[in-house]
């Protein structure tokens, strides 16, 4: 018995990402995990540089003034912010007992991320 | 009435090496589906025009295609919501083989379903036993899981479907969970080690398009991260019960 079937395989390109606004905005979502390794390295460094003694610090102090590194520490918290309100918007979907009170449970995560940077702020200065 | 220019991914295995385009004017007013679009399309302007439907109120899920690369249901989609445009572009259902023009091969699709055995598992009870009775909070807990039609948007929209076409995807892993949350079923051990495996429930990056498209509002996505919670708390057990076993020999 003989078949005309001949079944078309579209590929999929590496472009994908970009064919759909959803899909290109999720990769941001994705993307924003870049900056926070940056921002985790530059933490480690500080940790370093706080260890070693007082020069150290201030050199640290000092790298942290540079326009560049503060251009670049701005678009990590913005991506950091993004990333936060993107995850506290799906966060209730991992979790049945939030059906229903998706609404309660970002704002609960929201209240208590503001609340836990208020006390370290204060504990800081 | 006004007219739509509707642009059709054709596609005849007997002649064509690749789909490729061509446009339809149908005319259109206010109660026009996509569907009835496509009626008048092959009955009028192209007869070996390819296309599957069946119920016209997206209960079947036959009717799957892609509009302006968006999984749609033919049925639930209306020509009116595209009137700003004037033009449609209509392809088959991404990530599936294309048979003919829109019709795609949902064979692996049913496979994928047929894997995470979506039916009742381990319940001994006979007809004789009566109705097996549940309240409504044990029916609350499935429900929603269990509108799935089996339409295959949700995989259209899946890229890492698209990548990884042994990902067992979005609506049989709802179908599975389905499953584990239905107190009349004891099927978990069977269900587990298919969403815990290397095409489970960990390949899903949490894109999220699937519950988007999905017709039915079953949201597969949030069904895929229960499932997630499920696989991890099945791992923890698993390594408690074989630290249990050690201390026991």
């Amino acid at each position: 018995m003989s078949t005309n079937r001949k079944p078309y395989i579209r590929e999929m390109h590496s472009n994908w990402w970009r064919k759909q606004p959803f899909y290109s905005f999720y990769m941001l979502r994705e993307l924003t995990a870049i900056p926070a390794v940056w921002f985790s390295i530059l933490l480690i460094y500080g940790l370093s540089a706080l260890k070693k003694g007082p020069a150290d610090w201030i050199a640290f102090v000092d790298f942290l003034s540079n326009p560049i590194v503060l251009i670049i520490n701005l678009v990590a918290f913005m991506a950091a912010f993004l990333h936060t309100k993107t995850w506290f918007e799906l966060a209730p979907k991992a979790s049945r007992r939030a059906k229903g009170k998706e609404c309660c449970l970002t704002i609960a995560l929201w209240v208590v991320t503001v609340i836990v940077t208020l006390v370290l702020l204060f504990l800081a200065f | 009435m006004k007219i739509m220019k509707l642009t059709i991914a054709r596609y005849n295995p007997e002649q064509d090496t690749a789909p490729h385009f061509e446009d339809f004017r149908v005319p259109y007013d206010s109660q026009t589906s996509l569907l009835s679009a496509l009626a008048f399309t092959k009955d009028t302007l192209s007869p070996d025009l390819s296309f599957r439907s069946s119920c016209r109120m997206a209960i079947c899920g036959s009717c799957g295609l892609t509009v302006d690369g968006i999984p749609k249901l033919a049925c639930k989609t209306f020509l009116r919501d595209y009137a700003h445009n004037g033009k449609m572009t209509l392809e088959a259902l991404g990530n599936f083989p294309v048979e003919r023009d829109l019709v795609v091969d949902l064979t692996h699709f049913l496979e994928c379903i047929e894997a995470l055995k979506p039916y009742i598992i381990g319940n001994e009870r006979k007809p004789a036993d009566g109705p097996n009775t549940q309240t409504p909070e044990q029916m609350e807990k499935y429900h929603q899981f269990a509108n799935c039609i089996n339409c295959g948007l949700c995989y259209a929209a899946c890229p890492q479907f698209g990548l990884n076409p042994e990902f067992k995807g979005p609506a049989a892993i709802a179908l599975a969970y389905r499953y584990l949350l239905d107190n009349r079923d004891n099927g978990k051990k069977e269900r587990m080690p298919v969403l815990n495996g290397a095409d489970g429930v960990w390949n899903c990056t949490f894109v999220g398009f699937c519950s988007d498209v999905c017709p039915k509002h079953v949201d597969p996505a949030a069904a895929i991260q229960q499932c997630k919670v499920e696989s991890a708390l099945d791992f923890t057990r698993s390594v408690v019960t074989c630290q249990k076993e050690k201390e026991v020999r």
